[in-house]
């Protein structure tokens, strides 16, 4: 057999990607072969220094799913039609000269095709909604953001881009108006701001609130779960109390008490299903593991008193 | 297939978006995990997650339960992995070699031996940057064939499943993968 063959076949065998008679053959040729044991030696030497795969980190984990919810919705709604109906932003003032920018040089564009001699309806570019409200001069409140390229090659005299134009709307209502209570809900789980979704969150931990729908309670979870914000979460923990104890708000509690990195939101967690008197039987089992297995002594002890208060009733 | 995980794809085929969010849960930690060694940036791995992800929301309809959805679903995250282009797309023609030493001048690696313990911690984080270095300087097929078998503990015969090639092609790019590590990490560890 050639040599390179058996070069070929040092890495497999680290990786014990070899049938008995080709690793029989192997060895007996590293026996003779100082160059292949010197190989052998090195990839052995670099699986080691390479390791075992690390975990993510649990707030790169967070940043990752918050990310993708945005994403989701954002393919969701263009599916359905161009502008979202409830589509809220928060533009960064300091983008605000760039953005005028690339308004103006929309603005040129657009007039460009539109004094084209073909006619309007053959270029879907044309029939954007607020084609005819862009104005460089104007206050217009209309707010331009995420332009993606799609042909930024003018060699050929046409680009293609994309934006989204959004218009600020100001809402005023009642705290148990389903519409606020969606909006809301979209702020705690969308707002890039980690302020604006701490606000959200305390606008919803109101006795105020009589009448929350499923999504706020949706919502709350998701934010307790995959909120990268301490405070974030804190609150939304706090504003589930308000809710009637169910599987979903058990589960909740139960994740956090599980994953949640942060002892102060796994002490809240133990606290909440202490309060409410949340100790069924799956909520037995996680505090009895938790009374030896969590990092933390004081969570430590206070699963201990919880489960003896639980069995001493 | 357990049967809870089939009801949550039903679920989420019929639009439930709970039972989509339950179905991503399972394996979005492992999906970054892979993400992450495979492009060694937390942006990228960021970026190949959330494209994983879009693709399945946008197939699942589509999904016959013909295989595994663990396998169709690492099917999509091998595509995505060999289209992904870096952020820092000149970090896949790094090596080494462009290490300068204060004046400019190509430098040598040089790793004072570690003494004490704080030096060991120290050391080995060098290594694993330079390891991370190394890494992206393979080809993505090299990449995701060593990230797939040495992180994942995929075998040869299942990652050449998933990359739709032959099992000899998927011997090569691990054969010639550790052999550019071993090239690039030579000064390291000599």
């Amino acid at each position: 057999m050639r040599h390179q063959k058996f070069k070929e076949w040092i890495p497999l065998l680290v990786y014990d990607e070899l049938d008995d008679a080709q690793r029989a053959l192997t060895e007996k040729h590293l026996a003779t072969c100082a160059e292949c044991r010197q190989q052998l030696e090195e990839i052995k030497e670099l699986t080691e220094v390479a390791g075992a795969a690390h975990e993510p980190p649990d707030d790169l984990l967070r940043q990752a799913r918050r990310e993708l919810r945005i994403a989701l919705r954002h393919q969701h709604e263009s599916s359905r039609g161009w502008i979202p109906k409830w589509n809220w932003r928060v533009l960064v003032p300091s983008y605000q000269t760039a953005i005028a920018g690339v308004v103006c040089l929309a603005l040129g564009l657009v007039i460009g095709r539109f004094y084209d001699n073909q006619s309007p309806g053959e270029h879907e570019i044309l029939q954007l909604p607020v084609a005819g409200q862009l104005s460089a001069s104007s206050n217009d409140d209309i707010s331009i953001g995420n332009i993606r390229f799609i042909d930024a090659d003018a060699t050929d005299g046409d680009v293609e881009f994309t934006y989204e134009a959004t218009k600020p709307v100001r809402v005023r209502g009642s705290i148990n108006d389903p519409a606020i209570q969606n909006l809301l809900s979209v702020a705690l789980i969308e707002a890039q701001n980690p302020g604006v979704r701490l606000r959200a969150v305390n606008v919803l931990n109101t006795d105020q609130l009589k009448q929350p729908d499923d999504d706020i309670k949706r919502a709350l979870i998701t934010a307790l779960k995959t909120d990268e914000n301490n405070g974030v979460r804190r609150q939304a923990l706090a504003a589930l109390q308000n809710f009637p104890y169910d599987k979903q708000v058990r589960d909740a509690l139960l994740y956090v008490l599980n994953h949640d990195s942060n002892p102060a939101m796994r002490i809240a967690a133990i606290d909440a299903i202490s309060a409410r008197h949340y100790v069924d039987p799956e909520v037995l089992r996680v505090l009895e593991e938790k009374m030896y297995t969590d990092g933390n002594e004081y969570i430590r002890f206070r699963s201990r008193a919880v489960v003896q208060e639980a069995k001493q009733q | 297939m357990d049967l809870d995980e089939k009801e949550l794809i039903v679920g989420a085929q019929r639009g439930d978006k709970t039972a989509f969010e339950q179905l991503v849960y399972r394996y979005d930690r492992k999906v970054l995990a892979l993400a992450v060694s495979y492009t060694s940036d937390e942006e990228d791995a960021k970026d190949v997650y959330q494209e994983v992800f879009i693709r399945v929301y946008k197939a699942l309809p589509d999904f016959r339960f013909e295989s595994k959805f663990s396998t169709w679903l690492y099917r999509i995250v091998v595509n995505v992995c060999l289209s992904h282009r870096s952020r820092l797309q000149n970090r896949e023609h790094q090596s080494l070699d462009a290490i300068k030493d204060e004046d400019g001048r190509p430098g040598t690696l040089e790793l004072v031996s570690p003494e004490t313990p704080s030096d060991q911690k120290t050391f080995g984080k060098e290594i694993s940057r330079h390891l991370r270095t190394a890494i992206g300087t393979l080809s993505p097929q090299q990449r995701l064939v060593f990230t797939l078998r040495h992180y994942e503990g995929y075998k040869l015969k299942e990652i050449a499943m998933l990359m739709n090639c032959a099992e000899g092609t998927v011997k090569k790019y691990l054969f010639t993968a550790t052999e550019r590590l071993r090239d690039q990490l030579r000064p390291v560890f000599e």
